[in-house]
């Protein structure tokens, strides 16, 4: 439902604009739904060590937060998941 | 920095900043002093954040005789509690975090002051990661309704604010009380309504029209019993952001709440969501709630977990859903500070064919009583 994009996709996102494979990390990292931050290591210019997601700020929320996102994915455009739920409302039981 | 007399000398010491308003919290109540110390240290930006910061003033207010110490890079914190007094409390949040946040720390704290509390908060009233205002009031507030905190129980939103400019003002009255009973919610029963809000701010209220359709489009296919209200925010009423969201609640047959929001700001250099996709995200949200299952909501599990541990007289057994990582942390700081330790079992729960797991939990309360609260 809400993508976090994972450490690994960031890495090879960043890896990818390094190399001048495409440039959509500006997009990635400052997209309304990504919390994650990209900063650079300081007093460096190697080209890895400039990478780092050194804050991940979604997971601070989440350590302080009383809310914990999406731990089941339900594939809403699949009928059968509409069927399953049905059964916890209350028109959804089948007589007996 | 202000100054005081500790109540307790034994100390409890944490590092980090995670579940530190949980730690603050709990110290509170057992004026048990803690030390927190490695706050971000090594970050770029060592230090507790502002919001946090407000937390602890925020506490500060309603207690007489705390003592809190910060070092001068913010990395570390000696927080010794003083006593619960309450009262009328003015405070200004932090426009990084929504007002929910700063309520969820009262809402577990205000029952036990020595007078009730009758709190005005102005900042940012629905965001899109911390609670809304109106997520606490229709299930908050129910459970602690419900476990027998009553009259004078409210939350009356007098303006709303979005981020990133706020403008919100909200008032929270809450009764003190003598005595908690054990709570035994062990029927988490069967959808039988949704109820809902959208709200719009500084926005078009067509945007409001279209979060519903959306939802009712998601709703009518499990049940026609859905009603959502919209609520147009217009003049000094609105804030000084723009933005809209919604919150939607499912009660069950046996009188369970099960809630979820979202919010989008509207401004220059954000990229809101469609009000289609919002109507649709809180509908899948509140969905994924209701899979979960259990008598108490995600958000709300610590504030129950803490409602059984303060009980008295008998034993306290609630089912919940899939326990959080927050909630587990709960669990473990209620042992530190109050010694309360909980059973805890999984049951498979085959409800409809589900196959879901739910988790019992029960606990012997404390019987707590506040050294401030007067007893005649």
């Amino acid at each position: 439902l809400i993508s976090t994009p994972s450490w690994t996709k960031m890495y090879n996102e960043y890896l990818d604009h390094r190399l001048g494979r495409h440039s959509s990390l500006q997009e990635l990292i400052y997209s309304k739904k990504d919390t994650i931050l990209l900063r650079k290591q300081p007093h460096t210019d190697d080209l890895l060590g400039d990478l780092f997601i050194v804050n991940d700020n979604r997971k601070q929320l989440v350590h302080d937060s009383s809310y914990s996102r999406m731990t089941v994915n339900f594939d809403f455009n699949n009928e059968s998941t509409y069927q399953e739920l049905k059964n916890l409302f209350v028109t959804g039981r089948k007589r007996v | 920095m202000t100054t005081g007399i500790s109540l307790n000398s034994k100390k409890l010491e944490y590092t980090g900043p995670s579940f530190f308003r949980q730690r603050l919290v709990l110290s509170t109540l057992s004026t048990l002093p803690i030390i927190i110390s490695d706050i971000r240290y090594g970050e770029e930006e060592p230090g507790i954040r502002e919001y946090e910061a407000g937390v602890i003033w925020l506490l500060e207010k309603i207690m007489s005789g705390a003592a809190i110490e910060i070092n001068e890079t913010g990395t570390r914190i000696v927080y010794k509690p003083g006593i619960l007094i309450g009262g009328p409390i003015e405070h200004v949040c932090n426009l990084d975090k929504s007002i929910g946040y700063y309520l969820e720390v009262l809402l577990m704290v205000a029952p036990f002051c020595k007078e009730p509390i009758k709190a005005r908060f102005k900042g940012v009233t629905n965001c899109c990661d911390d609670p809304s205002v109106d997520y606490l009031k229709h299930t908050s507030l129910k459970l602690l309704d419900r476990a027998g905190i009553s009259p004078g129980l409210d939350i009356k939103i007098i303006s709303r604010g979005a981020k990133p400019l706020g403008g919100g003002e909200v008032l929270f009255t809450c009764p003190v009380i003598q005595k908690l009973k054990p709570l035994h919610w062990l029927d988490p029963g069967l959808v039988k309504k949704v109820r809902g809000i959208a709200c719009t701010m500084r926005v078009a209220p067509t945007n409001a029209n279209r979060m519903i359709d959306e939802c009712r489009g998601v709703f009518n296919r499990f049940l026609p019993d859905v009603f959502i209200v919209s609520d147009h925010a217009k003049g000094k009423e609105s804030g000084k952001s723009p933005g809209y969201g919604m919150c939607l609640v499912a009660e069950t047959t046996s009188g369970t709440l099960l809630a979820a929001n979202t919010f989008t700001s509207v401004g220059e250099g954000i990229h809101p969501d469609r009000p289609e996709d919002i109507g649709k995200n809180c509908s899948h949200l509140l969905l994924e709630e209701i899979f979960r299952g259990g008598c108490v909501d995600t958000r709300n599990q610590s504030l129950v977990l803490l409602l059984m541990a303060m009980a008295s007289d008998g034993v306290s057994r609630v089912i919940m859903g899939y326990l959080t990582d927050y909630t587990i942390e709960f669990l473990r700081h209620l042992k530190d500070f109050f010694g309360v330790m909980f059973k805890v079992e999984t049951k498979p729960d085959s409800t409809g064919g589900m196959h879901r797991q739910l988790v019992y939990l029960s606990c012997s309360g404390m019987g707590y009583w506040s050294i401030g609260r007067p007893t005649f």
